[in-house]
């Protein structure tokens, strides 16, 4: 019989082939040694070998950076989990800094592939795990180990929460706070030890500082920087959602008139950076550090690439200064929650949360926490009393605001960016922008809602 | 059999890597379309809702007539000026050819997002090379990623330097090929340079244009790279693109469905202008 094979033939066995090594894959896939396992240790072994050995167990942790690639690891981590391993030697922790960018990519696939980091630091993305099952709720483990949740702050568990359920340790407290520079307070006739306090004061010194000529500004914002632009219609009195979050009330007058304060600043006072310059390289935030500008808003860890970078900058912080809405709300800034959460599908539940515990103690948090630049989430946790500079803003986590997690955050953000920023180019007017802003919020909402 | 088989095998590792990486997740991406949910979660199945919801979505139309403007513009000056570049790097006058050709072809070498990061800096308002340049020429800043009406051509720019070199390597290629005999007759004729450039040159690289002009066409219709890099879709949304779109449902929204329909949307824009492509571009030229 003559042996040939038909092309209907061929493309059934390559069919056959291809299932069978995505099959293969996946059985392997499934297989694998988990991701928290020691590589290398054969399962038979672990079940007989001596019960030292046995009982190391090995949990990943991943983080985003918070410093330049590696510096945290070798400065902040490395040393906080080596304590950590010193006092819980059946624990190893293998540490990894996760970029940035494809953050959330690489932790979708990761849950995807069932090989999750056992503990891992999570932002506003945090809802999309969790709505995925992806999470382990805590409320149990915390129940279990007698944690005081008010040991932490009390406006950073709505960030954890979600749904009713606890899922996440507040653990980094990034806020905004008011950093200047005391030469240019000084050039300008102000006095550098006292910034300014109201809004008013605040266009004093920006209009004296803007006079001093050759590029120098009283003010910059980066115009795509959401976490410090977003505040100022809080300032006024506005804000961008009612308290259950189910519409967008970022149209209100008390909120326009912030966002037109914001132009004004711009366009009408001239005080501001244009906003076309401030948002290209090297940013608001290098113009700062290059002596440009005088007063800029911006997280805390700023402070500390400031001075890294120019040891001698005459830096100065402040609380935001005050707008017409009495406190806190006028002095609103940023305030973010960086989380620590545990994998639904980590094998080692117990040891992980150990570490978590161990994270937010005191010691801990300000080996890490510390070594960052940033607040702690802990109220009685002060970690910067002795830095002039940062001791303020740490001070002022009072005057920050959270975001609840919801699963629109980013859409939302990314329209308010979009307004916020046409109101600096000048291509729409602080109404315009706003109230087209809200009624494409509210569109997304019941978008969400009708979903 | 024993022939057929060796054949088989050298295809196989093809139709395997075809099979997994272009085959299951173009199916994958068919039956996502039409459901809601997380890359990792459950879904439900919500037939063409996500693709009644696209029109509805003042952003979609934003980015998809971004999108035509910016193919719009990049295909033709790309195809055109690599056409140009060619015919002036193959010509006989020009000297250090080699060089020409590896100075054209080094951009496609870089990474893209570290291209995009480059020339970041060289368009930075103030402290860039360009905006320098246009300072000493008595030009004041040109902003020209945070213009909303210069973004998009600024990102043109870019991707015109990245990609210039595929096209002007295959035009080369395709011009040495063109049978000396064929112009040389026509130079005995009387034809001047430019006539034989038109009538008889370019057609003969017809299949050659066509290929760079289709590649060009979905390349450009999947820009993402640099305006994720530089621009994240700003300044209000001047560069936002189909593709970035596609990448912030799906990775930023958790909307996987909709970004699945959007790339369904995308494939049948490409295709019917592909096919138009093929048909008037692709028409045989005969010499008698």
């Amino acid at each position: 019989m003559a042996a040939s094979i038909s092309r209907r033939a061929f493309l059934g066995r390559m069919g056959a082939v291809g299932g069978l090594t995505l099959a293969s894959a996946a059985i392997a896939a499934c297989a694998a040694t988990p991701a928290s396992q020691e590589p290398g240790a054969p399962e038979a072994a672990a079940t007989t070998a001596p019960a030292a050995v046995a009982e190391t167990v090995t949990l990943n942790m991943w983080k985003g950076p918070h410093k330049a690639a590696g510096d945290e690891t070798t400065l902040c981590a490395g040393p906080t989990l080596e304590t950590f391993m010193a006092e819980h030697p059946e624990i190893k922790v293998e540490f990894q800094e996760v970029p940035w960018d494809g953050y959330n990519e690489k932790f979708t696939s990761a849950f995807a592939s069932g090989q999750p980091p056992d503990l891992s630091y999570q932002t506003e993305s945090f809802p999309t795990f969790v709505k995925a099952g992806n999470i382990l709720p805590l409320d149990d483990l915390m129940a279990q180990s007698g944690f005081d949740k008010d040991y932490i702050l009390d406006l950073a568990w709505t960030c954890a929460d979600f749904e009713g359920k606890n899922y996440a340790m507040p653990w980094i407290e990034g806020g905004s706070c008011m950093f200047y520079n005391k030469d240019l307070f000084e050039q300008a006739g102000l006095d550098p030890e006292v910034p300014p306090d109201t809004m008013d004061d605040f266009l004093v010194a920006a209009q004296k500082i803007t006079e001093l000529g050759d590029d120098t500004y009283g003010y910059s914002c980066d115009p795509r920087g959401y976490h410090e632009v977003g505040q100022w219609g809080r300032r006024w009195g506005g804000d961008w959602f009612n308290a259950d979050l189910t519409e967008c009330i970022a149209d209100s007058p008390e909120s326009i008139a912030g966002f037109q304060f914001m132009a004004d600043l711009l366009f009408e006072y001239e005080v501001s950076q244009p906003a076309p310059i401030a948002g290209e390289e090297p940013g608001a935030t290098g113009y700062f550090r290059d002596g440009y500008i005088g007063m800029i808003t911006a997280q805390s860890p700023t402070a500390n690439s400031i001075r890294s970078e120019k040891p001698d900058f005459p830096l100065g912080s402040a609380p935001i200064p005050k707008g017409p809405a009495p406190e806190p709300m006028g002095r609103a800034a940023y305030g973010g929650v960086g989380m620590l959460a545990i994998a639904q599908a980590s094998k080692h539940v117990p040891e992980s949360w150990t570490l978590l515990e161990w994270l937010v103690t005191p010691d801990a948090l300000k080996s890490w926490v510390g070594c960052l630049g940033f607040s702690t989430a802990a109220k009685s946790v002060f970690v910067y009393q002795d830095d002039p500079v940062l001791s303020v803003a740490e001070e002022a986590r009072q005057f920050h605001v959270f975001w609840p997690s919801t699963e629109w955050y980013f859409k939302f953000t990314d329209l308010a960016t979009t307004y916020t920023e046409a109101i600096q180019l000048g291509e729409l007017t602080a109404e315009q922008a706003m109230k087209e802003c809200a009624q494409k919020v509210n569109d997304i909402l019941s978008e969400y809602h009708s979903s | 059999m024993r022939r057929n088989l060796v054949a088989y095998a050298f295809l196989s590792p093809f139709f395997i890597l075809f099979i997994i990486f272009t085959a299951i997740p173009f199916f994958w991406a068919l039956w996502l379309s039409l459901q809601d949910g997380l890359l990792t979660g459950p879904k439900t199945f919500v037939g063409l809702r996500n693709f009644a919801q696209l029109p509805r979505d003042t952003i979609t139309r934003t980015v998809l007539l971004n999108t035509v403007k910016y193919v719009a513009v990049i295909v033709p000056v790309a195809v055109t000026s690599a056409l140009g570049l060619a015919f002036l790097i193959t010509n006989r006058v020009v000297r250090g050819r080699d060089f020409f050709r590896a100075l054209v072809y080094f951009p496609i070498l870089a990474a893209p997002a570290a291209a995009a990061q480059i020339w970041s800096y060289i368009l930075a308002p103030r402290f860039g090379i360009f905006s320098y340049i246009l300072s000493a020429l008595g030009i004041g800043d040109v902003l020209f990623l945070a213009n909303p009406q210069l973004a998009l051509l600024s990102i043109a720019l870019i991707e015109w330097w990245r990609g210039i070199g595929f096209h002007v390597i295959l035009f080369i290629a395709s011009l040495v090929g063109v049978p000396k005999e064929l112009k040389e007759a026509a130079t005995i004729d009387g034809a001047t340079s430019w006539q034989v450039a038109t009538k008889i040159t370019i057609p003969l690289m017809r299949p050659v244009i066509l290929f760079s002009v289709v590649m060009g066409t979905i390349w450009a219709f999947q820009l993402f790279d640099t305006v994720f890099v530089l621009t994240q879709g700003g300044p209000m949304h001047s560069t936002a693109t189909m593709v970035w779109y596609i990448y912030n449902h799906a990775f930023r929204y958790s909307q996987l469905g909709l970004a699945a329909a959007m790339g369904v949307v995308l494939l049948l824009i490409i295709a019917p202008i592909s096919y138009v492509q093929m048909r008037v571009l692709g028409r045989e030229v005969e010499y008698a």
